[in-house]
């Protein structure tokens, strides 16, 4: 599975309509928003190809002015559970 | 607590974004923390994109020899931990399916035969046929018949590596970048005004400006992480205003607050109104433009860089071609000096009526753009790309929009001045900082220079006169003399000009093609270049490599090694340096010039170029314990480092000073000059740059007088322009989705699916009038070729009447079978941007 982050920049007037129409997308999480209309995103999903679809549409939707990419990893194993951590 | 896998990837995913805009999400931010950054077992490094000319910086995430992650690197000052979607597919790039791992000749009947299919063969057999083609070409008619084509994607020391081989080893200036296409014309305008190449300033001023001017570039697509910069300083200071200039509206435009869309070519007209307002109202800074700036007047009857037997060619009387007499007609990059009073009297008839007659843009529109560069109040800065560069004035445009922030002394300081945008990533730090033009030298200089040349001998411990005094072929020079017969061994690494080139059906096939020459093509991919080679060979990419890229700010940025190639997959440097070695001096080199070097007798290209106590002087032990650096380890010195230190020597004390090789492995990357450890945001500014001496203020050191060129050019048609027959401007383009020809980008099966075919954006009327709905089979038709592809009047560019928009990333439709090898005749530009074409139902 593809496991990524992403900042959303949309129009401050349009942020809410833009949440509740992420919230609508699957693998799609909204994590935190800034005033000025940033807003901190998940997309987890099956495989590469979803993700990018979800990317995609996120770009296009109503109120969406840029995009950007922070972090994104492939793992093949995502459910095989790590050392016990403190 | 037990985690997973996907846990902790998605906390560490969500953890790096809010620490990018600066804001907490404590649950993920302990999950993160609490994991040791090892738990998942892979190695973070720091590495730049592959891609555009931005240079943003990305971690690199590597497992098992194989990247798996990226994440956009928080502590790189370009990009400030984010990425753009085509870096979501960098870990992607190297594992296409049809991913080349070993040479492939074409044979009948196990031989060479140029009409035999591709067959695999070892490196010592490509090597082998290599050789013997460019022996023998150099043998019947000398080092005019060998080239090379490389780009702004190679590595600085591949770059500077080939320009030796070429320009000292086989004494062929006939080597040029694909940067060619792409900013040859703001090369050109830099050298005309400034007399020194690349900008004054840097990405910082998108923090301070109060302005921006987007001309001839859609940032929002193609340069989406500078764009995110400019959206998040126009979001969050409400005063600062947003103008693009276009041909069409495109995304860039939906956060325009003036959205100015002109006629083809109808810029020209625009910069010489806003000079024309700027000097009516009084905005000039006479001090300024008295003490740093000179005026000149260029010469005009230029033609369009058309082979010589054009109609417009013959016209012409300033091209520089060979006339009646045999002697060149004129320069085309001539000029005279004239007064301020002379250039605002020429300017003088470009008023408000005139512009908006000719751009077709309604006047209040103009004329808000003007005051903006106008008004001193207001700090601007201007961006630029393929509209202005991909021009058959494309030079002038450059000299002209630095004649606007000239005149208003709106330069070099935080916030003020025009930025020209390059479209590759070392499109500045190979192409032009290591001269890999026909025309150049590393830093600034030019093979048309004696003392240039000299300096370079001087460097590379050579005989005098080894590097030759003649310009050699452009690109657009090399497709036509492929064709013509008279370029017979050629080589093209790192680029796709059968895709990206112009008029590929009538100059670039047949060249490829003709059974005089012998081409090789060294790629990643089976593109359409690498297609209609006689040998490919494999190329290690990206990360596969220790590398080197400089970006549009002058920054110069390293990577390490990170995994292995694939198959036998060799580096382009490895490349280079082993072919070296098939050469003896006596092979290459006239008995008169090696009589001069004695001590060269009997030795290798190699021995020459590269064992020459200064490359090969750094141990291996040097480089970063737990990294591969395949090229060095095989050689046995630390090749990068070496070739890396030699380059240097040129720029250091001149003007270009590069920091010492391991600073870069160190730092996010330095911007050049880099001084006593310091680097420069920018130039000419006194407190800024260490060049300009304290009480200077500004100065333009290019020339010895300190000053830059304001220039007087007129507007003038395009090459080709709509008729009654071929009635449609035809522009070509990129999509954010691929990156150029998509020979990298296509690999990625997402990518593919987002935008798989490049489809014509056409006005919704105009495809009314020829019986057309979105989604119409059409054949698009110009005077070259035709083209197959469905039709598109909504979606993300929407054209105003008279003018289609294809992207050229799709090798199934290639749109270069019709454009126009016109080139601005003063930089050897192709003109992407303009020709005529019809469009009817399929």
């Amino acid at each position: 599975m593809n496991i990524s982050s992403a900042i959303v920049y949309s129009r401050p007037a349009q942020a809410a309509a833009l949440r509740m129409h992420l919230a609508t997308l699957a693998g799609v999480e909204v994590h935190a928003a800034t005033e000025d209309g940033k807003l901190v995103i998940s997309i987890e999903a099956d495989n590469d190809h979803e993700a990018a679809a979800t990317y995609e549409t996120i770009e296009r939707l109503p109120g969406v002015l840029s995009m950007a990419l922070v972090f994104q990893q492939t793992e093949p194993n995502p459910e095989q559970e790590l050392a016990p951590c403190k | 607590m037990q985690v997973t896998r996907r846990e902790l990837i998605k906390a560490n995913a969500v953890t790096a974004a809010a620490t990018v805009i600066g804001i907490s999400v404590p649950g993920a931010q302990a999950l993160a923390q609490a994991a040791p950054p090892s738990m998942d077992g892979v190695r973070w490094d720091k590495g730049v994109c592959r891609f555009c000319g931005t240079g943003c910086g990305v971690l690199i995430g590597t497992k098992d020899n194989r990247i798996v992650a990226t994440q956009g690197d928080p502590d790189a000052p370009v990009n400030k931990g984010l990425n753009c979607i085509k870096g979501y597919f960098l870990s992607k790039i190297m594992y296409g399916k049809d991913r080349l791992t070993q040479p492939l000749l074409r044979m009948k009947d196990g031989k060479f035969d140029k009409n035999g299919e591709f067959a695999h063969v070892s490196w010592d057999q490509a090597f082998d046929i290599m050789a013997d083609k460019c022996k023998a070409a150099l043998k019947a008619k000398g080092p005019r018949s060998v080239g090379m084509f490389g780009s702004g994607q190679w590595t600085i020391w591949e770059g500077y590596a080939a320009v030796k081989l070429f320009k000292a080893g086989f004494r062929s200036n006939n080597i040029d970048p694909n940067a060619r296409h792409c900013m040859a014309s703001a090369v050109a305008g830099f050298m005309r005004t400034f007399a020194i190449d690349e900008p004054m300033g840097c990405y910082d001023d998108a923090e301070h400006a109060d302005a921006f001017v987007l001309w001839g570039a859609n940032m929002a697509e193609m340069h989406p992480i500078l764009w995110s910069r400019i959206t998040d300083r126009r979001l969050t200071a409400k005063h600062v205003k947003l103008n693009v200039l276009s041909t069409f509206s495109h995304r860039s435009c939906e956060l325009a607050d003036n959205e100015l869309i002109f006629k083809p070519q109808s810029d020209l007209a625009i910069l010489n109104y806003i000079c024309n307002y700027i000097i009516q109202s009084g905005a000039v800074d006479q001090d300024f433009v008295k003490k740093n700036v000179a005026f000149r007047k260029g010469v005009t009857d230029i033609g369009y860089g058309l082979r010589p037997n054009h109609p417009l060619e013959q016209k012409a009387t300033q091209n520089g071609y060979p006339g009646a007499d045999g002697k060149p007609k004129g320069d085309p990059n001539a000029s005279t000096p004239m007064t301020f009073e002379e250039f605002a009297a020429f300017v003088s008839e470009y008023t408000l009526d005139k512009a908006h007659e000719i751009s077709g843009v309604p006047k209040d529109k103009l004329e808000a753009l003007a005051k903006t560069y106008a008004d001193p109040k207001t700090k601007v800065v201007s961006y630029w790309t393929m509209g202005f560069n991909q021009h058959t004035r494309g030079t002038w445009v450059n000299n002209m929009i630095y004649n606007v922030h000239l005149l208003v002394g709106k330069i070099s300081e935080p916030g003020n001045g025009p930025f020209s945008l390059t479209g590759q990533p070392s499109a500045c730090g190979t192409a032009r900082e290591v001269g890999t033009f026909s025309h150049r030298l590393p830093a600034d200089m030019v093979v048309g220079n004696p003392a240039h040349r000299a300096a370079a001998e001087k460097i590379w411990k050579l005989p005098a006169g080894t590097v030759p005094d003649w310009v050699g072929l452009h690109a657009v020079a090399q497709s036509r003399a492929l064709k013509d017969g008279t370029l017979n061994f050629y080589w093209t690494t790192t680029t796709n000009n059968m895709q990206a080139g112009p008029n590929v059906n009538g100059e670039i096939w047949p060249g490829f093609r003709n059974p005089a020459n012998f081409v090789v093509v060294s790629d990643a991919y089976p593109t359409v270049t690498a297609m209609a080679a006689d040998l490919i060979l494999p190329s290690a990419m990206w990360s596969e490599k220790e590398g080197a890229f400089g970006n549009a700010e002058r920054r110069t940025q390293f990577w390490r090694q990170q995994v292995r190639a694939s198959g036998q997959s060799k580096s382009d440097l490895w490349q280079y340096i082993e072919f070296s070695k098939r050469f003896k001096v006596e092979e290459v080199w006239p008995a008169d010039l090696l009589a001069k070097a004695p001590e060269l007798k009997g030795k290798t290209l190699y021995d020459v170029l590269y064992a020459n106590g200064q490359v090969n002087k750094f141990p291996v032990s040097e480089i970063q314990e737990g990294f591969d650096n395949d090229e060095s380890k095989e050689l046995g010195y630390y090749l990068q480092k070496g070739l890396f230190e030699e380059y240097a020597a040129f720029g250091r004390g001149h003007g270009h000073d590069l920091a010492p090789f391991e600073s870069y492995h160190h730092a996010r990357g330095l911007r050049w000059p880099v001084v006593d450890n310091k680097e420069t945001l920018w130039r000419f500014r006194e407190g800024y740059d260490p060049y300009v001496k304290k009480g200077e203020g500004v100065r333009f050191y290019g020339r010895p007088d300190g000053k830059a060129w304001i220039f007087a050019l007129p507007w003038q048609p395009a090459a080709e322009q709509p008729d009654a027959e071929y009635d449609l401007w035809l522009s070509t383009g990129r999509v954010l989705e691929h990156w150029h020809t998509g020979s990298m980008t296509r690999r990625v099966p997402e990518l593919y699916r987002a935008m798989p075919d490049a489809w014509v954006y056409m006005n919704a009327d105009d495809a009314k009038k020829r019986g057309l709905q979105r989604g119409d089979n059409v054949k698009i038709i110009s005077r070259r070729g035709e083209v197959t592809t469905k039709v598109e009047t909504r979606g993300r560019n929407k054209m105003p009447p008279g003018v289609v928009f294809m992207p050229f990333f799709d090798e199934h439709r290639l749109v270069n079978k019709l454009t126009l090898d016109a080139t601005c005749p003063i930089s050897k530009e192709t003109d992407f941007k303009k020709c005529a074409c019809k469009i009817v139902k399929a």
